[in-house]
C-alpha cells in the first residue's frame, strides 16, 4: 500500500500525505474489507443452499459438479486479474495525470463513482450479451444450468480485460481511478447475493434494486427472458432503457445450447471453439466480422 | 406468480437471517467511523494510524482513528 502510494507520488516534498490520500485509503480499506467479508457471507449462503439441496433430495452429481465447476473458474480468473489489474491501474493513472478537471476525493465523489460504475456496468453487461467477441468471456458466467451462490463467482479469465476497457471513460470525467476501482468492486460485491433460488420477490425493493428474482430472469434461457435485466445494483437502468422483464415463472437456466460439461477448462473455452467453427465457414471479411462483432447466434443471410 | 423450488423452512429462515445480518453488517461497516478498527486489514489500520498520528502532530493512541470520520474534512 505504502509502495503504491509512493509510486503514485502521493507524498509532498516533506514526506507528508494530503487529506485526499487519507480519504482514498479509508475508502479503499472499506471497499476491500467489504469484499473480504463478502466471501465469508457467500460461504455461509452456499452452505445453507447445499444443505437445503441435500434435505430436499435435489442434491445430485450434476448439481455438485456445477457448483465445483463455478468455484473452480475463480482460479484462472484470479490469475488473470492479478496480471491485468496492474496494467489497468498504471494505464488509468497515466491518463488521469493528463486530466485538468480532476474531481476532489470527497464522499460525494465516492458515491458518484459507485453510481456511475453501476451505470457503466449496465452498458458493459448489455454489450457483453450483444457482441460475440465479449460473449466469449461472459458466456462462462451463464453456462451453468444450476443457479446458486457459486454461480456468482463463475467468471471468465478474460473478464478483467473487458471491465478495464469499459470503465476508462470515468477516468476522463476526472474521477480518481481508486474511486473507480472501488466503485467497480462494490457493484460486483453487491451481485453475489442475488444468485439464488431461496428468496422470492422483495416487495418495494423490486422497483429499484436488482434482486434475486430479477437476476434469475437474467440467467434464464427462456425466450422471453433472453437479454433482460442487465443492471448491477440498480434495476432502474433496465426500466429506463427497455430491457426489464419481471419474473413470471421460474426460468430454465443456462445457455440455449447447453455446454454439457463441468470441466472447468472446457467451461472457460467452449465458446471459443464454437466461434472457431463458425469462422471457418466464413466466405468473406463481412461474414468474418459478422461472426465476431454481431450478436451471438448471428448467421450470414445464406444460412438463415 | 413465481413458484420457487421447495425449501426446508428452517434453512430458508436461516438464509434470510444471514442476509439480514449481512445487510446490517455492511451498513455498519460503511456508516460507523470506527468500524474498520474492528474488521479492517492490519495493513490499512497501521497506515491509518500512522497517517492520522502524523496529521495530528502527535500520537493519541488508538483514539486517533477512532475519533475520525470516514472522510477527513479538516
Amino acid at each position: 500500500m505504502w509502495e503504491l502510494l509512493n509510486l503514485l507520488g502521493a507524498q509532498d516534498a516533506y514526506g507528508n500525505y494530503s487529506e485526499s490520500v487519507y480519504a482514498l485509503v479509508r475508502y479503499m480499506a472499506l471497499s476491500l474489507s467489504a469484499y473480504d467479508w463478502t466471501l465469508v457471507f457467500a460461504a455461509l449462503f452456499l452452505f445453507v443452499e447445499l444443505a437445503d439441496d441435500l434435505i430436499e433430495k435435489r442434491m445430485n452429481k450434476g448439481r455438485i459438479g456445477e457448483t465445483f465447476s463455478s468455484l473452480a473458474t475463480q482460479i484462472p480468473f484470479y490469475v488473470s486479474e492479478a496480471l491485468v489489474f496492474g496494467g489497468v491501474v498504471l494505464g488509468y493513472f497515466y491518463i488521469y495525470e493528463f486530466i485538468p478537471w480532476k474531481l476532489h476525493e470527497t464522499a460525494t465523489v465516492a458515491f458518484l463513482a459507485v453510481f456511475l460504475a453501476d451505470f457503466v456496468y449496465y452498458g458493459e453487461h448489455r454489450l457483453m450479451h450483444k457482441i460475440r467477441l465479449f460473449w466469449l468471456a461472459h458466456s462462462v458466467h451463464h453456462s451453468s444450468p444450476a443457479l446458486n451462490t457459486a454461480t456468482a463467482f463463475r467468471f471468465s479469465l478474460f473478464d478483467p480485460v473487458i471491465s478495464g476497457l469499459f470503465h476508462l471513460p470515468l477516468v476522463l470525467l476526472g474521477i480518481n481511478p481508486i474511486f473507480i476501482f472501488m466503485g467497480e468492486l462494490l457493484v460486483q460485491v453487491y451481485q453475489f447475493w442475488i444468485h439464488n433460488e431461496m428468496m422470492g420477490k422483495l416487495g418495494p425493493f423490486e422497483w429499484f434494486l436488482n434482486t434475486p428474482s430479477h437476476h434469475r430472469v437474467h440467467h434464464g434461457a427462456n425466450a422471453k427472458y433472453l437479454d433482460k435485466n442487465f443492471g448491477g445494483i440498480l434495476i432502474v437502468w433496465d426500466r429506463l432503457f427497455g430491457t426489464f422483464q419481471r419474473e413470471e415463472e421460474l426460468p430454465t437456466y443456462g445457455l440455449i445450447t447447453p455446454i454439457n460439461t463441468i470441466n472447468p477448462i472446457k467451461v472457460q473455452f467452449y465458446e471459443f471453439s464454437r466461434l472457431w467453427r463458425d469462422l471457418r465457414t466464413a466466405r468473406n471479411a463481412d461474414e468474418f466480422c459478422g461472426y465476431v462483432f454481431k450478436e451471438p447466434g448471428w448467421k450470414p443471410h445464406r444460412n438463415r | 406468480m413465481t413458484t420457487l423450488p421447495k425449501h426446508n423452512p428452517v434453512l430458508r429462515a436461516l438464509y434470510f437471517a444471514i442476509a439480514l445480518v449481512m445487510l446490517a453488517f455492511f451498513v455498519w461497516l460503511f456508516a460507523a467511523p470506527n468500524a474498520l478498527y474492528y474488521v479492517g486489514s492490519t495493513e490499512f489500520l497501521a497506515w491509518d494510524y500512522a497517517s492520522c498520528a502524523r496529521a495530528e502532530g502527535e500520537i493519541h493512541g488508538s483514539r486517533c482513528y477512532l475519533s475520525e470520520t470516514i472522510f477527513f474534512e479538516r
